[in-house]
């Protein structure tokens, strides 16, 4: 298996690295697929540990100007690690100036992703700084673990106002309880609510709009059209607050547009969509 | 003891304070005729940060020993510690200080026993913090720059765009010397697996550096987080660091000393193969607690017995006096943090202090007319080396028990003086014959084995007991 990359335009090492941080945020381990056209990052957490589904992709070309990859073998020509992002983060914050960033699969004392940074120095001279990133590569009899979850029969599908006001709304019901219920209808409205004993305190933003879904729009599942429903009515789903906050606070792609679908009492997905980087994000719904 | 800062020296003041602040508990100060010291030492004694400001620094500088006459010099000079999060808070914000302050007055209030800061800052008002302090006896680190072989020169900024690339949380840092190039590594240890951790490694040309010098391929590792906080004062200033070392197991000195009005010097122990820091630390802290007034009785004594102890040795070859007096302080600073007894009456401090330039040239080395000095320090230095260390029967009882009685008890380590109460706690210093020998030969190994290359001979010839050390440290 070989794996080397080479990243060379500032703004898209910066763009690299914002990816990442976001992943980072949501995920402590998170596995790496690399492809010859994409990278993925990967995370299906089990339901114990809170069940989130993590499917990250961005498109190689966009980011690399030097790009050659061996998979395992001709007919999987692709690779799984395991890794921690965090360590990527760290070691892509120093390259933020660098004139080159090259990554490469490697075997030091163990298996790694190898950084290698090129810093211009004050001589005129480079600097090379090399990060040695420990991988576990993961065996082809694990692979079926990380396929890319479906896209559910949501019931409604509704643009997210502005993260900035999310959060802040977010963080202060942190304070009321650990779960918020998230509720939306097919006519731009939503509603974030927390439940106390004493209290129930309810957000609502309205005059978002609804993304209409066409057939080639949808990532994965078979059957794309969201049902007839009264768009009045309101899909709602109960989910961890904590895990929202997180996912609200990664955000620093900025994205223009994030999509929230929601299944009725199932599952939440989060839809972001920037500029070749698609970020799909599964809440399962704690039953109340 | 009274001197005020003038505005535009504050701040730099106040900036050399954080980052002592990084470093040490407790900030020692000691107004010497060359300059005020501020020092500390970190609480695992394998870090020690000192900066001397010169008189030129200050607009007003009196150290206290013009109004005192010798006899009682010992008890009137101030040599006191403060603790140090009540002094940075006198420098807390550093930009208002910029702004607001004219002058900054520090003094010695005898009647409350208080030292004094006052900051008189624009439309007339007057901020006085009244801090407690200790007396104590001198903090201070025995080594020698000029006896290392590795020795660079780089600007702040580079140093600091280095350290930049390891995490924030790194500890340790490994440094590669080789004629060609310098390796930084982060130093990964072994107890969580080596296996998980980030390696980090980058290489440096000789040409960035202002200054390269490389004697010894080594590889030394030191704590980088000290080092980050005399950079953060470096770069501030934007003023060059020089670091000055040998080899794993010796320490490295890092200084900022451009500026004539100060100067600055953090030494930091090496990583030495094979042994571990838990000893030297808990050997080291037996040495801590120094009553204060143990030295004071002897003081009288002491004096006559440096000052005889000098006229003999004076007889004898400037090397050799030198030597001697380098030797009472390597043997009492076997010991990371040496604290000996200063030596108080103005002119005892020339010699004292000439004695310790050859082993600390930081001491008195920038103020004026020390050219001389400063070459004459590195004869003094070779003559060190090989000769007066060649006469052990006849400088060691020259270092007579007398003298070192100060040093004794300062560094703790002997039984032998009557009216010297070392702490007790010492039993680990085999010695009874010789003074003031290092208690922890690891420690010494670690930090201040300020046994340079030089003093290794040296001791080994000296004492039996130094020699055992030196050699448990050798293996």
């Amino acid at each position: 298996m070989r794996f080397r990359g080479k990243i060379v335009d500032v703004g898209c090492i910066q763009h690299f690295t914002r990816v990442i941080s976001m992943v980072a945020k949501l995920a402590k381990n998170c596995t790496v697929r690399i492809t010859a056209s994409k990278i993925y990052f990967i995370l299906s957490e089990r339901l114990v540990n809170g069940g989130v589904n993590i499917w990250c992709e961005l498109s190689q070309t966009n980011f690399f100007s030097e790009y050659a990859m061996d998979g395992l073998s001709e007919d999987y020509n692709e690779i799984f690690l395991e890794v921690v992002p965090d360590n990527m983060v760290k070691c892509l914050k120093t390259a933020q100036t660098a004139k080159s960033v090259k990554i490469k699969l490697t075997k030091k004392h163990s298996p790694c992703l190898t950084f290698e940074v090129e810093l211009p120095s004050l001589t005129g001279h480079s600097r090379v700084v090399t990060h040695d990133v420990p991988v576990n590569v993961i065996p082809r009899r694990l692979w079926d673990e990380f396929e890319e979850p479906e896209m559910p029969d949501f019931d409604v599908s509704i643009y997210m106002p502005s993260l900035k006001v999310l959060r802040n709304v977010t963080d202060k019901m942190k304070n009321l309880n650990n779960y918020v219920t998230i509720a939306a209808n097919g006519s731009g409205e939503m509603v974030l609510k927390v439940e106390t004993d004493m209290a129930s305190v309810s957000t609502h933003f309205g005059d978002l709009s609804n993304p209409q879904w066409s057939k080639e729009n949808m990532p994965a599942a078979a059957n794309s059209q969201p049902k007839d429903r009264d768009p009045e009515k309101f899909a709602e789903a109960r989910i961890d607050i904590r895990k929202f906050s997180q996912f609200l606070s990664g955000q620093q792609v900025n994205p223009e547009r994030v999509i929230c679908n929601i299944l009725d009492n199932r599952v939440v997905h989060f839809f972001l969509l920037h500029d070749d980087v698609s970020l799909q994000y599964f809440m399962p719904v704690i039953s109340s | 003891m009274k001197c005020i800062i003038p505005g535009i020296n504050v701040k730099v003041f106040g900036r050399a304070i954080h980052s002592l602040a990084k470093i040490g508990e407790e900030l020692y100060l000691e107004p010497l005729e060359h300059g005020l010291a501020l020092r500390t030492v970190n609480s695992s004694r394998s870090a020690y940060a000192c900066f001397v400001f010169a008189p030129s620094f200050f607009q007003h500088y009196d150290d206290g020993s013009g109004q005192l006459n010798s006899q009682d010099s010992e008890e009137d000079v101030l040599r006191c510690k403060i603790n140090m999060k009540s002094c940075l808070t006198v420098f807390k914000s550093l930009s208002t200080i910029e702004r607001t302050v004219d002058r900054c007055k520090i003094s010695l209030n005898l009647q409350e026993s208080r030292l004094v800061f006052q900051l008189y800052c624009r439309h007339g008002i007057v901020k006085t913090h009244n801090l407690s302090f200790i007396e104590c006896e001198t903090l201070q680190a025995v080594f020698s720059k000029d006896l290392c072989p590795n020795a660079f020169t780089a600007q702040a900024k580079l140093l600091s765009d280095i350290v930049l690339n390891f995490q924030n949380n790194q500890e340790e840092v490994t440094l590669i010397m080789k004629p060609d190039k310098v390796l930084l590594k982060n130093y990964v240890e072994d107890e969580p697996d080596p296996k998980k951790v980030v390696h980090t490694e980058l290489g440096l040309d000789p040409i960035e550096f202002d200054h390269f010098q490389s004697g010894v391929d080594t590889e030394v590792t030191f704590c980088l987080k000290e080092l980050r906080a005399i950079l953060a004062f470096a770069e501030v200033t934007a003023l060059p660091v020089s670091a000055h070392f040998e080899s794993a197991g010796k320490p490295i000195v890092f200084s900022i000393d451009s500026d004539p009005n100060f100067e600055g010097n953090i030494v930091l122990a090496t990583l030495a193969e094979d042994l571990s820091t838990q000893d030297n630390a808990t050997q080291q802290s037996t040495q801590n607690s120094q009553p204060i007034n143990r030295s004071m009785p002897s003081t009288a004594a002491k004096r006559t017995s440096y000052s005889s102890k000098k006229s003999s040795v004076s007889s004898t070859s400037f090397g050799r006096r030198v030597s001697g007096e380098n030797l009472e302080r390597k043997m009492a600073s076997g010991d990371a943090v040496k604290e000996r007894q200063e030596k108080s009456s103005a002119s005892k401090l020339d010699e004292s202090t000439e004695g310790f330039r050859v082993i600390k040239p930081m001491m008195g080395v920038n103020n004026g007319g020390e050219g001389s000095t400063r070459n004459g320090r590195v004869n003094l230095l070779t003559r060190t080396e090989e000769d007066p260390w060649a006469q052990p029967s006849t400088s060691s009882p020259v270092i007579p028990l007398q003298n070192n009685k100060h040093l004794l008890h300062s560094v703790g380590a002997d039984t032998s003086m009557p009216e010297v109460t070392p702490p007790g706690s010492d039993e680990d210093d085999e010695e009874d014959m010789v003074p003031g020998t290092p208690p922890s030969k690891k420690f010494k190994s670690l930090f201040f084995g300020l046994s340079q290359a030089s003093s290794q001979a040296s001791q080994q010839k000296e004492a039996p007991v130094l020699a055992e050390e030196t050699d448990d440290e050798d293996s």
